[in-house]
């Protein structure tokens, strides 16, 4: 038997677990042997929790294939909204990183980005309202499980949620009031000290909205909702989608002009200079955006192909 | 049978599905044997988390079988179908290997 003195039975928890109650031990075994009795290094752990993400994923795809049409329905919208969740992060650091544009164009090319940011914020509100309806329109059947004693399985997740969301409002008020007392530039990198504050900040934001999907993602496979609660919910999915296709295109409007009339601006140079427009942090937010909308729009199929049969039976 | 569109059953000579059954094709084997002889006869380093990925995928397929053992090194053995997909990946691998080499002038299956 082993001490696992390395901690080899705690990668497990990135793998399902049904997935873990069938092969856990194996792999842990594998994993011990593997290493013979050395100290598993950062690229050998961040390679087995990859692959429990990756059967995570797995099994996420054939609950949704296999499911109930009403259970399919379910989960296409609660894709939605984990692509939502990581969809609010991008849009965050887009935020972050548009701010201030309009200095760097002449006001005869500051039309189109502007529009283009406009239409982002429009659509963010559009889908923020929509994911709310969404929550709305599900409370009655929420407050039913937690009247039939669901709470005592959310319990856990919701504190570890609330407490790191406490820490995180805390952390914001202390930053803010530190970055009244800097400079433009220091807020933008020029001080380390505040840029690695910020940073972690942001991790512990990212980390709470995750765990706060994960607690609706939960919550919402334990609940029984009808028929025609599943049908709304579909069709808000269906919107918060089209918002995130809407952004997602506005976004890139944005890049390409700010691209060809003040590339300067995306990287942070002179005003004048002709920087390549490729910033590292924007194609990462990018990237986090189309991934997002093509998360939620396979789910928005999902919950209408089933939702048709559901209606159908 | 084995589908040939099947997108999850790449024929690539460094596939892990195909090293594991090529394995197993020598007898049952736990995972860290597996993983030492596929490193042996080809040279590739199969980590945990992806020999037990390919593990996974097999097994759902029908292709390998897990042996009852009492200890956590449990052993796997390929089953019929994964024979039949074996030959059948191991006749398509040579296959383009022998176009490969008659291309290049060389007499096919001489490559080893």
């Amino acid at each position: 038997m082993s001490d696992d003195r390395h901690g080899l039975s705690g990668l497990l928890r990135w793998y399902p677990p049904a997935w873990r109650a069938r092969y856990g031990d194996e792999l842990v075994a594998l994993m011990e042997d593997s290493l013979d009795g050395g100290r598993p290094t950062a690229r050998f752990r961040w390679s087995v929790a990859a692959a429990g993400l990756r059967q995570r994923a797995r099994a996420l795809d054939a609950l949704g294939r296999r499911g109930l049409p009403a259970d399919r329905v379910r989960d296409g919208a609660l894709a939605v909204l984990c692509a939502w969740a990581a969809f609010v992060l991008a849009g965050g650091s887009f935020a972050k990183q548009a701010e201030h544009f309009g200095s760097s164009l002449p006001p005869s090319q500051a039309g189109l980005p502007t529009a283009a940011v406009t239409t982002v914020m429009v659509a963010a509100v559009v889908a923020a309202a929509l994911v709310v309806l969404g929550a709305v329109a599900a409370l009655p059947a929420f407050v039913r499980f937690l009247r039939a004693g669901g709470w005592a399985e959310l319990r856990r997740p919701v504190l570890a949620a609330t407490a790191l969301s406490v820490v995180v409002a805390g952390a914001m008020v202390g930053l803010s009031g530190w970055a009244h007392s800097l400079s433009v530039a220091q807020r933008n990198g020029a001080d380390g000290v505040y840029g690695a504050a910020f940073l972690t900040w942001a991790a512990g934001a990212a980390v709470a909205l995750g765990l706060w999907t994960a607690v609706a993602v939960r919550a919402a496979r334990r609940v029984h909702l009808g028929r025609r609660v599943l049908g709304l919910e579909a069709v808000l999915a269906a919107g918060v989608a089209l918002a995130m296709t809407v952004m997602t295109a506005a976004t890139a409007l944005w890049w390409g002009a700010l691209a060809v009339d003040a590339p300067w601006f995306l990287r942070g140079t002179d005003p004048g200079t002709s920087p390549s427009p490729i910033d590292p942090r924007l194609t990462l937010t990018m990237v986090v955006m189309v991934a997002a909308t093509a998360i939620a729009v396979r789910g928005v199929a999902r919950a209408g192909r089933s939702w048709s049969r559901l209606r159908a039976a | 049978m084995v589908r040939r569109s099947d997108p999850s059953t790449p024929r690539r000579p460094n596939d892990p599905p195909l090293l594991i059954l090529t394995s197993l094709a020598g007898g049952p084997k736990h995972g860290h044997a597996l993983a030492a002889d596929i490193a042996a006869f080809a040279g590739v380093t199969l980590g945990p988390g992806a020999l037990y990925g390919a593990i996974t995928r097999l097994e759902e397929r029908g292709l390998i079988e897990p042996l009852p053992s009492d200890d956590r090194r449990r052993p796997y053995r390929i089953t019929a179908a994964g024979s039949a997909y074996l030959a059948e990946s191991v006749t398509e691998l040579r296959r383009i290997a022998d176009v490969g080499s008659s291309r290049q002038g060389q007499t096919p299956g001489a490559l080893a």
